[in-house]
């Protein structure tokens, strides 16, 4: 399959079946890493696992919903980079890039799976651990969001994702999803005025907040 | 940077300009700068929608979780390097067995005897009509 280079000004974004790769991806932050994961480092792969396993995590159950789903999620993703490493090739894409499309990918063949399964249940909470400071209304306004994000159409919920809780530049997020960066921002705001619309109530009183 | 760009920006993006592409950061923060009435209300808009994102926490690793992937890490190598290792002999097999065919067949051909033979060329009927020597003719 050839590589599909998309419009995005000033940098492509190739994307391949499974692969992603952004033409000048800049430096890898993780590049060191994981050249010591494929020497075996245990020391490495403790690191590398306490810097990407809570991001995969992360993106995973924004995806999906369901804490035991994105946890299966999450350790399969962590698995594949673990076989990857090795065979790493740097500059193509970022590692951390690749990392979030393989996750995605498992998102969706889980989503294929339990569709069903999603739209009849109420997503799990997630265990937030201990938190004195968040009361009842605070949870409560969370469960809402979380639910809000689930109602979002699959692509719109990646696009709000992996730009706003995972924190992934325009054309990081573009390359990853495998559209344009017009595209991209046109998901953006499209999920955006939905969950704006469908938590009012909160986002009204979060401008009367101190 | 016009207000409605800033403002669509805003809309997809969300209120941290320090997250906004970075081709367009610079314009923002110079019409900010410029505006920073409008900016404020469209900024403000964008912030309390982000605030509200924020209430969902990430969740947390569980420790079970963290130790099962570290300790899968080694088997994920081991069996990743096995398959390069199966892939390689697979393909040293193929390539063994070809060149085993080439060579029998190089030798086997050397001994193969041609033999031609003179076959009769068996006439085709035609249409065409030969008069024999009765005079009778045959179609």
């Amino acid at each position: 399959m050839s590589a599909q280079t998309l419009n995005t000004p000033g940098m492509g974004i190739a994307v391949r079946r499974g692969d992603v790769r952004v033409r000048n991806p800049g430096p890898d932050p993780d590049l060191d890493l994981l050249q010591r994961v494929a020497e075996g480092d245990a020391a490495a792969i403790r690191a590398l696992t306490a810097r990407k396993l809570p991001r995969v995590l992360t993106l995973a159950t924004r995806m999906l919903g369901r804490v035991a789903d994105a946890e299966d999620v999450a350790q399969e993703a962590m698995i594949r980079a673990w076989r990857q490493a090795p065979k790493w090739k740097p500059g193509l894409a970022r590692f951390d890039t690749w990392l979030h499309r393989v996750t995605l990918n498992l998102c969706y063949d889980q989503l294929r799976r339990g569709r069903e399964v999603l739209v009849a249940e109420l997503p799990d909470l997630v265990d937030e651990g201990p938190a004195p400071d968040r009361g009842l209304e605070a949870r409560d306004t969370g469960r809402r969001v979380h639910a809000a994000l689930q109602g979002l159409p699959d692509r719109q919920r990646e696009a709000v994702t992996l730009c706003h809780y995972q924190e992934l530049s325009n054309i990081e997020a573009a390359a990853v999803m495998g559209v344009s960066v017009d595209a991209l921002e046109s998901l953006l705001s499209r999920g955006r005025r939905a969950l704006r619309a469908s938590l009012v109530d909160l986002v009204e009183d979060a401008g009367g907040r101190p | 940077m016009t207000p409605d760009r800033f403002e669509v920006l805003s809309e997809a993006y969300g209120s941290r300009v320090e997250l906004w592409p970075t081709d367009v950061r610079d314009a923002a923060r110079a019409w900010v700068a410029r505006n920073p009435d409008q900016a404020g209300e469209v900024l403000g808009r964008a912030a309390r929608l982000d605030s509200v994102l924020d209430t969902v926490r990430p969740p947390v690793v569980s420790h079970a979780l963290r130790e099962r992937v570290i300790a899968l890490a080694v088997p994920a190598q081991i069996r990743s390097g096995l398959r390069w290792l199966w892939g390689a002999g697979v393909g040293f097999g193929l390539a063994a067995t070809c060149a085993a065919g080439l060579v029998l067949g190089v030798i086997m051909s050397g001994q193969l005897q041609i033999q031609t033979t003179d076959e009769p060329v068996t006439s085709v009927m035609t249409g065409y009509q030969v008069p024999t020597d009765s005079g009778e003719v045959f179609l």
